[in-house]
Parts: C-alpha cells; sequence; structure tokens
C-alpha cells in the first residue's frame, strides 16, 4: 500500500470553536496534531466511466454510492449503498414457501407469506436510509470500522404494509414494549454475534414504519433486503433489518450486542481517551441534519465566474428549511433554492448559485438547517463509533 | 487510484495472494522481518478471510493499540487466530495500515457483477441428484468437526446454511475437492456422488438460532 505524508491544506477546515463543543473539538484537534487531511483518493469517483459502486467489502457485500449518483430525487436501485453486517445469504430460491414469522407476547402467533402481506393495507413511503457510519472517514482521530465516505446514503419509494398492521393480525399484547427483529444474515461463527435489533412499540405502532417488499416500483432487491425488509424512516439504517425472518414483541429490548453494545452514542461528546459507562451511553435512533454535494464533483476544472452547485439535504426528526452555500475563498453563505417540498424522512434536492473566483484551488462548502433550528458543523463531535458525521459538505475544485 | 473492477466470483484466491504481497531485501535482519511478514501475511489470509473480505482490513488506519483491540475483538467474535500468532499479525497490521497513512485506493464493482457474486447459479447439465438423506452422516463424518453439526459453524469452518455457495454448486465443488486456507481439499475422500449428497443436505437446512455462546 502506497503510504502519503497527510497534508494540511484548503481540505482541512478551521474548526469552528461554539461554546458547546470547543473543549472537545480543540482536544480532538490536539490529538490529531495536524493530521488532518483530505480525502483524495476516495473522492476521485468522476474519473469512473464505468459506473460502479465503491468495493467497501466485497465479502459480506458492503458497496457505496458514488456521490454523482444522488443527484435524483429516488436512487435507482443498482446505485443504492448495500450493507451486510455478517453475510450475504443465499437469494431466497423458493419464493412461495417463504415465511415471516410472527411470535412473542401475540395472542396469535403468525407465520406470513409474501402473498398473505400483499393482502393487507399496502402503503409507499418515501424515506432515505443512511448508515451510521457515513462519513466514518472524516473522523480524526480515526477509528475503526467500515471508512464510508460520503455514499452511504440514499433515497426510496417503499412499498409495502405498516408493521401496526401486521402486529394487529397478530393480537399485539399490550404488555409488549419492544419488539424484535432478525433477518437471515446469520452469524459465520457461534460466538459472532447475530444481527438481533429492536425498537420500542411507540416506533412499531408509528404509521410510518412499514414492512416493505418493493422498491421503487420493484420487487425489493436481493442485494437491498429482499424479499422483505423493515423501514423506520428518521431513523439510522441498522434498524432497518434486511431479509426479514421474525418478528418478536416482548417486555424487554433485544440481547446482545447489535442492540446492547452497538449503535450507542455518548449523551454528551467524549474525548477520545475517554470510556464512557453505560449510564453516559444512548442508543442512536434519528439521524442528524446533513447535506450532500452532488455537482460539481471534487477535482473539476471550471471558468471563474457563476457556478451552479446541486445537491440533497436531510435530515432525522423534522424537515430540511434551509441550505446554504459558499466558496472559500468568498464572499461568504448564499441561499439554495429547493426542488422538492419539505416531505418528512425524505430528502430534498437543491440548487445554489456561487461566484468562483479567479484562479486557483476553490472550495466549495454547503450547509442545512432543519425545522428543529439544527445546523450542521464544521466537524461533529468526535464519537468513538464514528456514527452520524454531519461536518459541513465541501468540494475541491480547479477555476482555470 | 483505484485498482479496478472485481472480476468474478471465484477470484477470492487470488485476491488473497494479491492482498498481504510482502517485499523483500538483503540484510539479514531484513531476511528475518521478511519471514515474519510471510507469516504473519499467511496468518491474516488463514484466520480472518475465513469471515470476511480483505478490504475490511486494508481499508483501517489505526494505531497499534487499535489494532490489537480489534484483533482481540475478532478472537472473541470466533477468529481461529492461534494465541501465539496474534502479537505478529498485530505488529504487522499496526506497521501495513497505520493511522498515519493516507486513505485506501477504493476498487470498483457494478451492481450487476454484485449480484452475481452471490446469485445462485444453475447446476452444470449432467450433475448427479443428491440425496440428503446420504449426505446428512455424510457431512456429520468429514465437515462437522470444522463447521458445527448443524453446518452453522464452529471452531475452523463457517456457517454454510443459506449462504450464496450452497446454490453455487461449481464453486462448492472446487472448495470441497481442493480446499480454502486452512480446510483440506477431499479429492482423496469424497467422490462426485458424495459431493451431490452433501450439496443436497446443506440445501435443506433453514437458519435456526442458536442461543448466543456470550452476548
Amino acid at each position: 500500500m502506497a503510504q502519503h505524508a497527510p497534508d494540511p491544506g484548503p481540505n482541512n477546515p478551521p474548526v469552528r470553536r461554539n461554546r458547546r463543543d470547543w473543549a472537545i473539538q480543540t482536544l480532538g484537534l490536539w490529538l490529531a496534531l495536524g493530521r488532518l487531511t483530505g480525502l483524495r483518493s476516495a473522492r476521485g469517483e468522476a474519473d469512473d466511466p464505468t459506473g460502479g459502486l465503491l468495493l467497501r467489502n466485497a465479502h459480506p457485500l458492503d458497496l457505496e454510492t458514488p456521490v454523482a449518483d444522488l443527484e435524483s430525487r429516488f436512487t435507482p436501485n443498482d446505485r443504492f449503498f448495500v450493507r451486510s453486517h455478517l453475510a450475504t445469504p443465499a437469494e431466497e430460491h423458493d419464493l412461495a414457501s417463504w415465511r415471516l414469522r410472527i411470535a412473542g407476547l401475540v395472542g396469535k402467533p403468525l407465520e406470513l407469506g409474501l402473498d398473505d402481506l400483499k393482502h393487507l393495507n399496502t402503503i409507499t413511503v418515501p424515506a432515505v436510509l443512511q448508515c451510521s457510519g457515513n462519513g466514518r472517514a472524516y473522523y480524526r482521530p480515526r477509528l475503526p470500522g467500515l471508512a464510508w465516505d460520503r455514499g452511504a446514503v440514499g433515497n426510496a419509494e417503499w412499498t409495502g404494509v405498516r408493521l401496526a398492521d401486521v402486529l394487529k393480525e397478530a393480537g399485539l399484547d399490550p404488555a409488549a414494549a419492544h419488539v424484535h427483529f432478525r433477518g437471515a444474515d446469520a452469524p459465520p461463527s457461534p460466538k459472532t454475534p447475530a444481527y438481533l435489533r429492536s425498537i420500542p412499540i411507540s416506533r412499531a405502532l408509528d404509521p410510518s414504519t412499514l414492512l416493505a417488499f418493493s422498491m421503487n416500483g420493484r420487487p425489493l432487491p436481493h442485494l437491498h433486503g429482499g424479499p422483505l425488509r423493515l423501514i423506520v424512516p428518521t431513523w439510522t439504517a441498522n434498524h432497518s433489518v434486511k431479509w426479514l425472518r421474525e418478528i418478536t414483541a416482548s417486555k424487554d429490548e433485544a440481547p446482545g450486542f447489535y442492540q446492547q453494545t452497538a449503535y450507542k452514542m455518548p449523551k454528551t461528546p467524549m474525548p477520545p481517551d475517554a470510556t464512557p459507562k453505560p449510564a453516559d451511553l444512548v442508543p442512536l435512533t434519528t439521524m442528524n441534519v446533513k447535506s450532500l454535494i452532488t455537482s460539481p464533483a471534487e477535482g473539476t476544472t471550471t471558468k471563474a465566474g457563476k457556478v451552479e452547485v446541486r445537491g440533497v439535504a436531510w435530515t432525522g426528526e423534522g424537515h430540511v428549511t434551509a441550505v446554504e452555500v459558499a466558496t472559500e475563498p468568498g464572499p461568504g453563505w448564499v441561499s439554495g433554492t429547493f426542488l422538492d417540498p419539505p416531505v418528512v424522512g425524505t430528502w430534498r434536492r437543491w440548487r445554489a448559485t456561487v461566484d468562483a473566483p479567479a484562479n486557483g484551488p476553490v472550495v466549495v462548502k454547503a450547509r442545512a438547517t432543519d425545522s428543529k433550528g439544527e445546523t450542521q458543523p464544521e466537524a461533529t463531535p468526535w464519537n468513538k463509533s464514528g456514527y452520524l458525521w454531519n461536518g459541513i459538505d465541501r468540494v475541491t475544485i480547479n477555476v482555470g | 487510484m483505484h485498482l479496478g473492477r472485481i472480476a468474478a466470483p471465484g477470484l477470492v484466491g487470488l485476491a488473497l495472494a494479491a492482498a498481504f504481497s510482502v517485499p523483500t531485501s538483503a540484510r539479514p535482519q531484513d531476511d528475518d522481518d521478511d519471514d515474519r511478514r510471510v507469516l504473519a501475511a499467511r496468518a491474516v489470509q488463514e484466520n480472518c478471510l475465513i469471515c470476511h473480505g480483505k478490504e475490511l482490513i486494508t481499508s483501517q488506519r489505526l494505531t497499534p493499540k487499535q489494532w490489537k483491540a480489534e484483533v482481540e475483538k475478532m478472537v472473541g467474535w470466533g477468529s481461529p487466530l492461534p494465541a501465539d500468532r496474534r502479537d505478529g499479525v498485530v505488529d504487522y497490521l499496526a506497521r501495513e495500515y497505520p493511522d498515519t497513512a493516507g486513505e485506501p485506493a477504493v476498487a470498483r464493482i457494478t451492481y450487476d457483477e454484485a449480484v452475481a457474486s452471490v446469485a445462485r447459479q444453475v447446476d452444470p447439465e449432467g450433475s448427479p441428484a443428491g440425496s440428503a438423506a446420504r449426505g446428512g452422516p455424510l457431512f456429520q463424518a468429514h465437515c462437522a468437526n470444522c463447521h458445527g453439526s448443524d453446518a452453522q459453524g464452529a471452531e475452523l469452518g463457517p456457517n454454510l446454511v443459506e449462504r450464496p455457495v450452497v446454490w453455487r454448486k461449481a464453486e462448492h465443488d472446487e472448495i470441497v475437492r481442493k480446499g480454502r486456507g486452512r480446510m483440506p481439499g477431499f479429492a482423496a475422500s469424497l467422490k462426485p456422488a458424495d459431493e451431490a449428497d452433501l450439496l443436497a443436505w446443506l440445501r435443506g437446512r433453514r437458519y435456526r438460532v442458536v442461543p448466543p455462546a456470550r452476548l
């Protein structure tokens, strides 16, 4: 592997010291000691004419979407990112015999085939799925995990049935406080924890929480969790369990690593050398506000003058209310305009025009604000799992 | 820099060889270093790539302390990496993929190639029809020691139940015959009819949740 010395430069943003995050960001910076570095090689996406996905892992399949493919309102199925935690299971070879099992605190445990599900009331919900680790590669100091860049995210129309309706069919017991989900992606070893997740009953009964069997109007593809997956809009995609097999209503959260240890965040930011106690951690659920510049691509050359900047923006609770764009060097933030209306759980495309000053590298940056008043920071406070990076997006172009 | 496209599903062997390349040099202590590197690279191939691809390793940028923690976590999750090889593997990984290195190069794969890598394949024409009733005892006799009596994984062999390979007969048969990593080849003891029986049995298995050994 080639080893490059880290370069300081226009891709190293000066960290804005607002009062709330000052101590943590200063500590993080001190630890990083100028090792902040831009992601140059990973951003040569526009160079590749094959239109391929970025191969983060071949086995099991973890594939990232090139940012230019995230420009449309809905991300095509053959561009949407793929994440498998433990295994990519075999494709279901006999759909007629496939069954979804519903058990636990229910009056009438059920085994439902796809046709049974399709006889219930079917709905279509647009929703962004974003891996909690999207943007992990930007955290400093670095940490273990899939080094997603900006493309572990996509937006699709999901068609299926409400989880609430299925639980009602099974006679959900009022004592049930959590609903567990298990898929066909089994662990490779008996010592590896199973990918078992749960959501609280209030979220399970939310009318937007669905069991999806179609994606963008097509049968849910195998790589995206077909024949059936959970979709939990506005929450990080680790909740949207793929290759569903079993749903279990319970008094308790799911046991095991992936619910009890993984996907937790510290209540307040903690420095890298801290050891958080369980009481310091809360479950990671809703996404945070984020925007993505889909055009111009990193490294584009353009003439001085007006540059059209395009992108998408999304959040967890609420909706995105504003996107602002600026250049460095430049006169400051200008407002973008939206192409899509505000709808909870899905993203809004936006456009803005900036003036590219004459000659040399210019950073184009974008920041989104949402209806809860949250805005993207320069750099998200460090957390040991590298979750929820939502630092202001930056693309360097050459003006010549 | 991109490494280019991943060609075909059976390229795992090539990838293994290419992934952990070892430099050589002329001084005696460098020879010792080279030996250590060869041993460590092989240990990674044989004990880590059983469960997941090489990219998961080569893309990391970690300190020695972080690498040690990751290796320990993987051993806890079932990697059969022997205790006397662990320090060598940690040193190797920390040297090859330190936190100070630049960003990893990332290969590309089209969606269709990715689908093909796990898709069901039609059995080659003329394949013997296997019998699950014969395959079960064969599995217990030859495979269960490593893969578990339920085929859901054990000490050395990964979970085989509902894995893509079970529906890719040519790939399955080649692995059974020639082996892979720490798995020996069974060409001397298993005939094509036996391969077909084993596969028939494996195809009939469904994933059963086994209470975890440790949460």
